[in-house]
């Protein structure tokens, strides 16, 4: 903890350091978020966002349903470009001439570009505080790609599975409509990794397809520090924790992977044809690919005819029961 | 709880033709009722509706209702309503595998609201909220249903609440069967290969209802939040006892609540975050068989004829959240964070049994035929686990185009626990009456977990359609495991010699990737991994891997994309461990996955979607186990090979189609084939010995639905899903195999339908 303490007060003077060299932390800042209002301040390029409807119709009707269009109402916003310009920027000049090229557009920008706009609100929520380090980042994956800063669902209600969660649209809204999403959950995420499609239709799999799950209940598709930018339950423990409670621990005797390697050391988690989402079917060529010590180190191995592998004590499980940690055995037995 | 117990013993086929058709002969008899329903109802909204489809050219208003964004809302007094819900029947019939029809899936007949979705929006921003929405799945008939609700007015608040149910039923054949390879003749009770000895019938309940003061405020907000969890039922266990096995029905009920309030905002130029939780925790799971005493799956030698068992458990997790980011002079984003939790549990073992025939390693020196008179364990046991994590991250905008990242972590735990054992047994063999018993004995364990990672990395965008990123990511990570206390597997414990032991890894990668758009509406991406990591299938030792990922998107116009990925992952351990060189020692990790997909809206009214996936895995550990070939009494030891494998096909197509302005059609296909060792097998007395596993199976469900427009505000459904399970003979004792026919029809009601 010490050495924790050591790491984060340097860090911290780092930080402050830059902040009082640099000295612009503050003015700076304020530039990055939405520019003053000129308009409804009495003046300047900025016209309001009903000027752009007289042009642009069908955007605006579908903006103004949208949280962004809310902002207008919010004191704290009171002062700001709100409305089209907070990220088209002033429109004075593109109103007046009609030249599209008067007009911050997005259409020539590159994701990250895109998203740097996006980012000068969104920026300091937690949410989104590792965005310019995350795997969609890293791989040029930016807010329009997932979100519609526009719109609403459109569509109609045709038939569609009754199992499997089908697509939103403007007759049968759902989440994605509040955040903007251009396809829900999960045919937004399975639109780039369609790999995981087998395992959520393997016979045992965590139900996203079906709609009791998203995929951002443990992911944060905005980034993250943790490995596949999943989320962190209670504290510091691992996503699963957050609804199996009961593997939370901190147990006695606890099984070193619980904690040190992650569930997915022994699980599956979107989906598998074996039993509790096993990696392998057969449970003693799971363990006995740890517990197998051909040179007396690592973890502990079988010992004994009592673990003859051509018996009933092939399910290690069997008599192993509370595998995940126990209070009182030390070989997990009760 | 009988009724589990009779789940699990095996129902022969006239049971399950009665129970078929008990079971559909209700919602059949509901099904021909909803029907002639609906033949009325259709009947009459035809004659109510004035001009329910378009007039002189239907064709042409459908096909902009398709493409033109809809006017869907209907007003309610100061609020627009979008809303609709379907409610229907559904039928089932199962052949085959009951057990694992209700393992897999565990869809029931029945009425069911199959899915809602209700919106309202404010008109002009008066009311109490400006916007309330709540969506539902899944409820009636169906192992698992959620609700979700938010309620909003931006300017004060955001409430939102989600509610979910999952019923979970396994009772496999081909998990934690022992008679499955076990069944010698001396033993009494019959091999039962009907379901192994850990199925459950439980039910999971959670929850998070989370409130958010100021939602929208640019510089302060506050959450409050609340999630309950509660998961309960019955579930067969075992109990190892004394080279005996006793299976177990204990009553499952843990429950956990979680407490948290937090603020976010921004002060000066730094933007920041807190949150400070509190998780409580209780198990309250007990067996007790009363008048059924536990099964030894070998009668002769012990069995119970009374026990109890409970563990009564209190933990709690104290945890606090601080982050904080600033984006100074647009060109360097700072992230931290640090999360620290305190978590502990108390909990008491009591458990009391009697029964005759105890083995003398459990008793003391009274062997069979013996009386057990009272066995009693009373372990009262108390755990702390301080854990904290710190994150730093950093990325400096060096140019518009080039971006330098670097993040931090550490992350520290201690679990320390220990345990008090309190043991009774009093034994009587005739006349003899033996008595062992020891008092305040302890055990301690504790582990330790420090981990330092490192990742700096860069990424370089050449213009909007070429960028790319590498970095380099290094790990040290050192885990300590302490024991101390008494030797607790006799009733003579001893002291144990403390045990330390230490492991310690340091491991380095580096990755990079680009993505490039050749054409404007061609896609690639490519990002690959080579390095070591920590993984617990190298022991203790690091882990070489190399992971390679490429996707390509082609969309050539806005009707169709075309999608293709190669995944590759090649874990090796070919490293040294303490000095031991891995030749004969390693684990072998190999995947390759393909996956393709085609989206195609062929017109506004016709729409497909089909993808092919290809899973390779071929995973080779080298163990060494225990052997016995019955009936020479010669335990061999040898050294051999792990093998699993994976070789899954998965396949889909969905097709929507318009076939008139009133009727929609949707059909679609799935199957995941998987052909697992094809034809290997194991060789375990070889030289070297291999044990293969994998799962050849085949799992298909084709599913349609036709919805008819009765009225603006009814659809009529009927739809039928079939789900054909099939598994090699080589999975378990017997292929669990069925086919599940689930015939449907509903009704979808709407509100503020427009077009």
């Amino acid at each position: 903890v010490k050495n924790i303490i050591r790491v984060l007060g340097v860090a911290g003077l780092v930080i402050g350091a830059i902040f009082l060299f640099t000295g612009q932390g503050s003015s700076q800042r304020v530039d990055s978020a939405p520019p003053k209002a000129a308009a409804q301040l009495g003046g300047g390029d900025y016209v309001g966002s009903d000027t752009c409807k007289d042009c642009h119709e069908d955007q605006f009707k579908a903006f103004s349903h949208t949280s962004h269009a809310e902002l207008t109402k919010i004191s704290s916003w009171k002062g700001k470009v709100t409305g089209c310009e907070a990220c088209h920027g002033p429109g004075k000049a593109h109103s007046e001439e009609g030249d599209p090229a008067k007009i911050i557009s997005f259409k020539n920008k590159s994701s990250k570009d895109i998203s740097e706009t996006c980012l000068a609100c969104h920026a300091g929520k937690e949410e989104h505080n590792n965005f310019r380090r995350g795997e969609h980042w890293r791989n040029d994956i930016g807010c329009t790609d997932c979100h519609s800063p526009h719109g609403e669902p459109t569509g109609l209600n045709l038939a569609s599975s009754i199992t499997f969660k089908s697509r939103a649209n403007a007759q049968k809204p759902d989440f994605s409509f509040l955040h903007l999403l251009k396809v829900g959950e999960p045919q937004l995420c399975l639109g780039c990794h369609s790999e995981v499609k087998p395992a959520f239709n393997a016979p045992f799999h965590h139900k996203v397809l079906e709609g009791a799950m998203k995929c951002s209940d443990c992911h944060n598709p905005h980034g993250g520090f943790e490995l596949k930018q999943t989320r962190l339950a209670t504290g510091a423990d691992a996503a699963c924790i957050k609804c199996h409670a009961d593997k939370q621990g901190p147990f006695t005797y606890e099984h070193a992977p619980l904690k040190t390697e992650g569930c997915s050391a022994c699980h599956t988690p979107h989906g598998s044809s074996n039993p509790r989402l096993l990696r392998f079917s057969a449970t003693d060529q799971l363990c006995l690919t740890c517990h197998s010590v051909a040179h007396d180190v690592g973890a502990i191995e079988p010992s004994g005819p009592q673990h003859n592998q051509n018996a009933q004590y092939a399910n290690c499980t069997a008599c192993h029961v509370k595998i995940h940690g126990s209070h009182t055995s030390p070989v997990f037995f009760r | 709880m009988e009724t589990t117990l009779d789940i699990r013993v095996a129902v022969d086929e006239s049971q399950r033709m009665e129970h078929m058709r008990s079971t559909l002969e209700k919602p059949l008899r509901i099904l021909s009722g909803l029907m002639l329903l609906l033949t009325l109802v259709f009947g009459l909204a035809n004659a109510q509706q004035p001009s329910p489809s378009p007039s002189s050219s239907p064709k042409k208003s459908e096909a902009k209702a398709a493409s033109a964004p809809i006017e869907a809302g209907e007003d309610l007094g100061n609020y627009t309503v979008i809303s609709s819900f379907e409610v229907g029947v559904r039928g089932l019939k199962v052949r085959g595998d009951h057990n694992k029809y209700k393992s897999d899936l565990n869809s029931n007949a029945g009425v069911r609201l199959f899915d809602s979705s209700f919106l309202l929006r404010t008109k002009d921003g008066k009311g109490p909220f400006d916007t309330l929405l709540a969506t539902s799945s899944g409820w009636g008939a169906d192992p698992h249903g959620n609700l979700r609700i938010n309620v909003e007015k931006p300017q004060w608040y955001r409430f939102d609440a989600t509610y979910r149910r999952f019923k979970y039923f396994r009772f496999l054949n081909n998990f934690v069967n022992p008679n499955w390879i076990f069944s010698p003749t001396s033993f009494s009770v019959p091999p039962n290969p009907v379901t192994g000895e850990h199925g459950y019938n439980t039910k999971t309940e959670m929850g998070d209802f989370d409130l958010t003061i100021l939602p929208k405020n640019d510089r302060f907000r506050f959450t409050v939040g609340f999630s309950p969890e509660r998961y309960s039922g019955p579930a067969f266990t075992n109990y190892h006892l004394g080279g005996n096995e006793f299976n177990l029905l204990s009553n499952l009920r843990t429950r956990a609540n979680d407490f948290r309030i937090g603020a976010d905002g921004k002060v000066g130029p730094i933007d920041f975050s807190v949150m400070q939780g509190l998780r409580l925790f209780r198990d309250d799971s007990f067996i007790d068989l009363g008048a059924t005493k536990g099964i030894n799956l070998n009668p002769a030698v012990a069995s119970f004829t009374s026990f109890t068992r409970t563990e009564r458990t209190r933990g709690s997790v104290d945890y606090t959240r601080l982050s904080i980011h600033s984006f100074v002079a647009k060109k360097l984003d700072i992230t931290g964070r640090i999360v620290h939790s305190s978590a502990s549990s108390n909990s008491v073992f009591i458990e009391n049994m009697t029964g005759v025939n105890f083995s003398s390693r459990i008793t003391g020196q009274l062997a069979p035929p013996n009386v057990l008179i009272l066995g009693q364990y009373n372990i009262p046991a108390n755990v702390n686990r301080p854990n904290t994590l710190g994150d730093i991250g950093v990325t400096w905008f060096a140019t518009d185009r080039f971006r330098v990242s670097n993040t931090f972590r550490v992350e520290d735990f201690e679990i320390s626990g220990m345990a008090l054992f309190n043991d009774l047994f009093t034994v009587s063999r005739g006349a003899v009456t033996d008595t062992r018993a020891f008092n305040n004995l302890n055990v301690n364990k504790t582990t330790k977990y420090r981990k330092y990672q490192n990742t700096l990395e860069g990424d370089y965008q050449f213009n909007k359609n070429y960028s790319i990123h590498f970095g380099y990511r290094y790990g040290s990570r050192r885990i300590e495991q302490i024991l101390t206390g008494f030797a607790l597997n006799t009733n003579a414990p001893v002291p144990v010699v403390p045990e330390d032991e230490v492991q310690t890894n340091h491991t380095n990668a580096f990755f990079g990737g680009f993505k490039a758009r050749p054409l404007s509406n061609w896609t690639i991406y490519f990002d690959a991994e080579h390095g070591a990591a920590d993984n617990v299938f190298t022991r203790i030792g690091n882990y070489n891997y190399t992971n390679i990922r490429a996707k390509s998107r082609y969309a050539p116009n806005r009707k169709v994309s075309f999608n293709l990925a190669l995944i590759t992952k090649d874990n090796a351990n070919p490293s040294e461990i303490a000095g031991v060189s891995l030749t004969d020692f390693g684990v072998d990790i190999k995947s390759r996955t393909f996956t393709s997909s085609l989206d195609w809206a062929a017109t506004p009214k016709l729409s497909f979607s089909a993808g092919y996936n290809y899973n390779w895995v071929n995973s080779d550990a080298v163990i060494d186990y225990f052997y016995q070939v019955p009936p020479a009494a010669s335990v061999r030891h040898p050294a051999g090979h792990s093998l699993y494998f994976v070789r899954n096909n998965y396949f889909y197509l969905d097709t929507v189609a318009q076939l008139a302005p009133r009727f929609s059609f949707y059909a679609s296909y799935r199957i995941n084939k998987d052909n697992g060792q094809g034809n290997q097998l194991a060789d375990p007395t070889g030289s070297p010995g291999t044990l293969i596993s994998s799962y050849p199976m085949n799992f298909q469900s084709p599913e349609a639905r036709l919805a008819i427009k009765l009225h603006r505000r009814l659809d009529w459904n009927i739809g039928y899903q079939y789900y054909n399970y099939k598994e090699s003979p080589i999975v378990g004792p017997r292929p669990q195999n069925y086919h599940a026919h689930l015939p449907y029809t509903s009704l979808r009601v709407y509100f503020g339908r427009k077009e």
